[in-house]
């Protein structure tokens, strides 16, 4: 008969109570409990029940908490999850009561787990988080041109081309265009002009992509009608510029010389407009005329809505389709050098939001490299240390065997405690990355990143993720080495001699990780010993107390006497000021990393090889430039204002230019023709070499050069230098005042002093070499603890050994030396693997290097007394360890 | 073993357990329906604190458990009986005596009348 339901019910809160109380009242509790239900119910009726029930739930859970309290230790224990408990409490302990090998672990796992998830939390936000402020971003198709031979590189689209691809599809509701990233120089204000970076659109974009905007509308041509001169502004620019004033709408500022009002502001974290962009947005403006008449260089990449009910494989066919029909009708522009047509192509927003082309694969698949490879060192490092130090407790693992504790049990518990060492490194690296995180965040008015990068659930996740599992990969074997059940040996203390194998796995593991911090510590020494060379190099020319204004005068469609007018009063207004010594124009400035050059050029008498272009680097210049940057002039002379355009075409050539088309030969009197119709141009002077452009410091091989005079060779894009008595800085404002007397609304480039200009110059290579210094540091790091724990383990190997001999009366000193000695001599195999490398890797290099050669001694040799002195500083712990060995006790236990 | 016995008064609920098991021998049941007449329903032994405290009182000695009274015949399942023991029932005479003193002081100050008693 089945039991009613108040005792089925009591019957499950009797589970509450530990087993073994259950198993022995369970059945009389059950009689006690109707007795009681039946006596409360004779009693007080329906009331009584419900006393009755409230009574014994109460008693219940007081009485239950009570017995598991009272029978606790040997309850749990007995348990399953009780053991693991205790387990995590032994952790716990052995952890607290190493805090040393603690933090370095933890520290380390926390350096692999960090990087790991920097790189997810990148792709996180850049591919994998849904576009911000987008409408259904799925049903987007983003179009763009491919030659197939080329891969995947997306060419741009033409403005006619984009006007014909709207009209023609039917799959799609709308098509919109875009020009990203484009720098435009503005002005807020009375403000200076700016580089900011920005996108010019078609009027349609915002209302395509939905995306809402935080003020006004967007460039809508209903609101717009025809005017061209509207323009939304980034979150960024505004909260900066405007500090997030409400009333910006309407106001104005100038967008490369020109005039525009601002109709609206973008959402935060608005990128240039396509997916992949990472940099946000400043303006966004309605696309300029010259873009909309030039069929020659596309700029456009295409955003298309799909309609209701069609497939994103229905809008590829389409798009193919049109894209073909196209490229029939237009073949100029659709083909390629080879003939090879180009084919239109959409894709979904993930697909475009995927790293694509040439440019970007190589460095995505060494990044996955770099980050697998960071994590397995780091994380195998660490095992190496679990390892070492569960060698040294064998002893004790050994008597727990012996008792009966089963190797599972063992195994589990250095697991925990892998496990426990890896989830606090993984909470670490949350902290780092949130860390990380926040730097990328403050430095947006510095890089006016796009993407949102921020740890959300993802990231934790992943993390998380990463943690049990390199936990568990990496704790299990050293868990299941130390447990070996080698009982007899260990208790005896004579536990397989196994001396360090000198090519053993986890040795060679340890060499690779010697050989591979070898090799970019030797590369970042050679690269900032060149930079250092490259500093004290003679530029050539003398860029103190000179300063530099940048225009572009066809920002404001100046023609080349307009253009000459307006340069000549700035000229003579510039010279005026006090302070001012000289004023010479150039078409660009040395080492400011652009540089023009003339390809094709004749010199008289030389003979062009039929594969060769004979070529060299220009600049139009006014007769005092040579002067005013202290250029000497060896042989001939200087422009002059003779040199105007109706006098005969001259030029000044440097000594490479001479050197390679005529060499040991007199330039002065020669010419060069430099077009095939134009009269040929006579040398008149000849300047000292110096370095113009970055490849120019490359083994001092100076590349040639000639110098136009501006009157004969005007160029709309100027640079005017002028020279100071003492730093140009403080005239800057005297400067640009003269240039806004005379045009108002031209944006100004760039004003600085030319040491600033010609300082950034080899940027790059500092950077570059910066960032392989901190990685061949931090590699060292690595390889370090690397060694380190080998050269433990190897010592807790050979105590008895060590022992004999302290007790054969070797002194302590005598035992350190002979341990470091031979971690070093170890290593020693590593770090000559490494320097091989690393003189191959040099000579790849080469092009990087600005002059020192790729075998630089001092470099090598160098980081070579670096490895050293780091292998013998990780052996030094393990080498005191093993000279305090008590002989006794490692006699005793022979 | 022994610290509920000195001087600390005894709990309720074991004060009348053991006085239940004063004269014989009886069953949880038993004990919960003697106490819940006795009292007249003031204190109920619900079974966890019935079967709880009985369990604690062995550990301390107070009572034991004892074979089944041949004349008693339980229906389903054989319970378990417990009887109280030498040092249950010296703590039992201690704590009766402590009230009792109790009683005799509130009496010479009147606060009793014989028929109260």
């Amino acid at each position: 008969m089945k039991p009613p339901v108040s005792t089925r019910l009591y019957r499950q809160l009797l589970r509450l109570y530990p087993a073994s109380f259950r198993e022995r009242y369970g059945s009389e509790m059950e009689r006690a409990f109707v007795a009681s239900l039946d006596a409360q119910r004779a009693q007080r009726g329906r009331v009584g029940l419900l006393y009755a029930w409230i009574a014994v739930l109460w008693d219940t859970v007081r009485q239950a908490a009570e017995e598991r309290r009272s029978g606790r230790l040997p309850t749990l224990s007995s348990t399953y999850w009780g053991s693991i408990a205790q387990d995590i409490k032994l952790a716990f302990r052995r952890i607290r009561k190493t805090p040393g090998f603690t933090i370095v672990a933890a520290m380390t796992v926390a350096l692999g787990i960090t990087v790991t998830t920097l790189i997810f939390t990148i792709v996180n936000a850049c591919i994998l988080r849904p576009l911000p402020h987008i409408v259904d971003p799925q049903e987007l198709a983003f179009m763009h041109r491919e030659f197939p031979s080329r891969g995947a590189v997306r060419v741009p689209i033409s403005y006619p081309d984009f006007l014909e691809i709207r009209e023609r599809t039917t799959t799609m509701v709308d098509v919109a265009a875009v020009i990203p990233e484009v720098d435009f120089l503005v002005r807020i204000g009375d403000d200076l002009d700016r580089e900011i970076m920005g996108a010019e659109v078609s009027e349609n974009y915002f209302r395509l992509l939905g995306r809402q905007l935080v003020l006004g509308g967007g460039l809508d041509p209903a609101s717009a009608a025809s005017r061209k001169d509207h323009v939304v502004i980034g979150h960024g620019l505004w909260q900066r510029e405007f500090g997030g004033d409400h009333s910006v709408l309407g106001e104005t500022m100038w967008i490369d010389g020109r005039r525009y009002t601002v109709v609206g502001v973008a959402p935060p974290s608005s990128s240039w407009g396509m997916v992949s962009g990472t940099i946000e947005a400043g303006v966004w403006i309605p696309i300029k005329q010259r873009r909309r008449n030039d069929d020659a260089q596309p700029a456009l990449m295409l955003v298309g809505r799909r309609a209701d009910g069609r497939t994103m494989d229905r809008v590829q066919a389409e798009v193919a389709a049109v894209g073909s029909r196209l490229a029939s009708a237009n073949p100029a522009s659709w083909q390629d050098r080879s003939g090879e047509p180009a084919r239109l192509v959409a894709l979904t927003d993930i697909q475009a939001r995927m790293p694509h082309g040439a440019r970007t694969m190589p460095s995505v698949i060494m990044y996955v490299i770099l980050v697998a490879l960071t994590l397995s060192i780091t994380c195998s490092n660490v095992a190496n240390l679990l390892l070492n130090r569960a060698l040294r407790r064998r002893g004790e693992i050994a008597v727990c065997l012996s008792l009966g504790c089963g190797r599972g049990r063992l195994v589990r518990q250095h697991l925990i405690e892998s496990l426990l060492l890896f989830g606090l490194a993984g909470s670490l690296s949350l902290l780092f990355i949130h860390w990380q995180t926040q730097l990328l965040a403050g430095g947006r008015s510095f890089y006016p990143f796009a993407v949102d990068v921020t740890v959300d659930p993802a990231v934790v996740l992943f993390a998380a993720a990463i943690t049990a599992i390199s936990g568990f990969v990496f704790g299990l074997a050293p868990a299941l080495q130390a447990t070996r059940p080698d009982i007899m040996g260990a208790l005896k203390g004579t536990g397989e001699a196994v001396r360090l194998r000198r090519f053993g796995v986890r040795n060679l593991f340890v060499l690779a990780q010697v050989a591979g911090s070898t090799v970019l510590v030797a590369i970042s020494a050679l690269m900032a010993r060149d930079i250092q060379r490259a500093d004290q190099r003679d530029l050539g020319f003398d860029a103190q107390n000179a300063g530099v204004l940048s225009l572009d005068l066809a920002l404001r469609d100046y023609d080349g006497e307009g253009g000459g007018t307006f340069l000549r009063q700035l000229s003579e207004r510039c010279e005026d000021i006090p302070g001012v010594e000289a004023i010479a124009i150039a078409g660009w400035t040395p080492l400011s990393g652009s540089a023009w050059s003339w390809g094709g050029i004749v010199p008289e008498g030389y003979q062009v090889e039929r594969d060769e272009s004979a070529w060299a680097n220009w600049n139009p210049v006014t007769p005092d430039y040579f002067g005013l940057i202290d250029m000497p002039i060896l042989r001939g002379r200087d422009f002059t204002e003779l040199d105007d355009e109706d006098a005969p075409r001259v030029m000044v050539v440097n000594q490479a230019f001479a050197n390679r088309y005529w060499p040991g030969e007199n330039p002065i009197g020669k010419t060069v023709s430099l077009h095939q119709r134009a009269a040929p141009v006579e040398v008149v002077g000849l300047v000292r070499n110096a370095k113009y452009r970055k490849a120019d410091f490359v083994n001092e091989r100076t590349s040639p050069h000639f110098w136009l005079p501006w009157a004969q060779q005007p160029s709309l894009s100027v640079e005017l230098l002028f020279k100071t008595r003492a730093d140009p800085a403080p005239l800057f404002g005297a400067i640009r005042e003269q240039v806004r007397t005379l045009d108002r609304d031209l944006p100004i480039k760039g004003l600085e002093r030319i040491e600033s200009v010609t300082a950034m110059a080899l940027l790059e290579e500092r950077i570059a070499a910066a960032g392989l210094a901190g990685f061949g540091l931090t590699m060292l790091f690595l390889a370090v603890l690397g060694i380190y724990a080998v050269t433990g383990y190897a010592v807790v190997e050979r105590t008895r050994e060590l022992g004999i001999r302290l007790a054969l009366g070797a002194r302590p000193g005598r035992v350190v030396k002979l341990v470091v000695l031979e971690s070093v001599g170890h290593s020693a195999v590593g770090i000559v693997v490494g320097l091989c490398l690393a003189a191959i890797v040099a000579r790849g290099v080469r092009a990087l290097l600005l002059g020192i050669g790729p075998l630089d001694p001092a470099s090598f040799l160098g980081s070579t007394l670096v490895l050293v002195l780091a292998a013998a500083t990780a052996a030094l712990l393990p080498a005191w360890r093993a000279s305090r060995v008590d002989p006794a006790v490692s006699l005793r236990s022979e | 073993m022994v610290k509920e016995a000195q001087g600390k008064p005894l709990k309720p609920h074991w004060f009348q357990i053991l006085l239940a098991l004063a004269d014989r021998d009886l069953h949880g049941l038993q004990i919960m329906e003697e106490v819940s007449e006795r009292t007249e329903g003031a204190m109920h032994l619900w079974p966890g604190m019935l079967y709880g405290s009985l369990k604690a009182m062995a550990e301390e000695g107070l009572v034991a458990e004892t074979s089944m009274p041949a004349s008693e015949q339980v229906a389903g399942g054989r319970p378990r009986y417990y009887g109280i023991t030498k040092h249950g029932r010296k703590v039992l005479i201690d704590d009766v005596r402590r009230l009792s003193n109790y009683v005799s002081a509130a009496r010479a100050k009147n606060l009793l009348r014989r028929s109260d008693a």
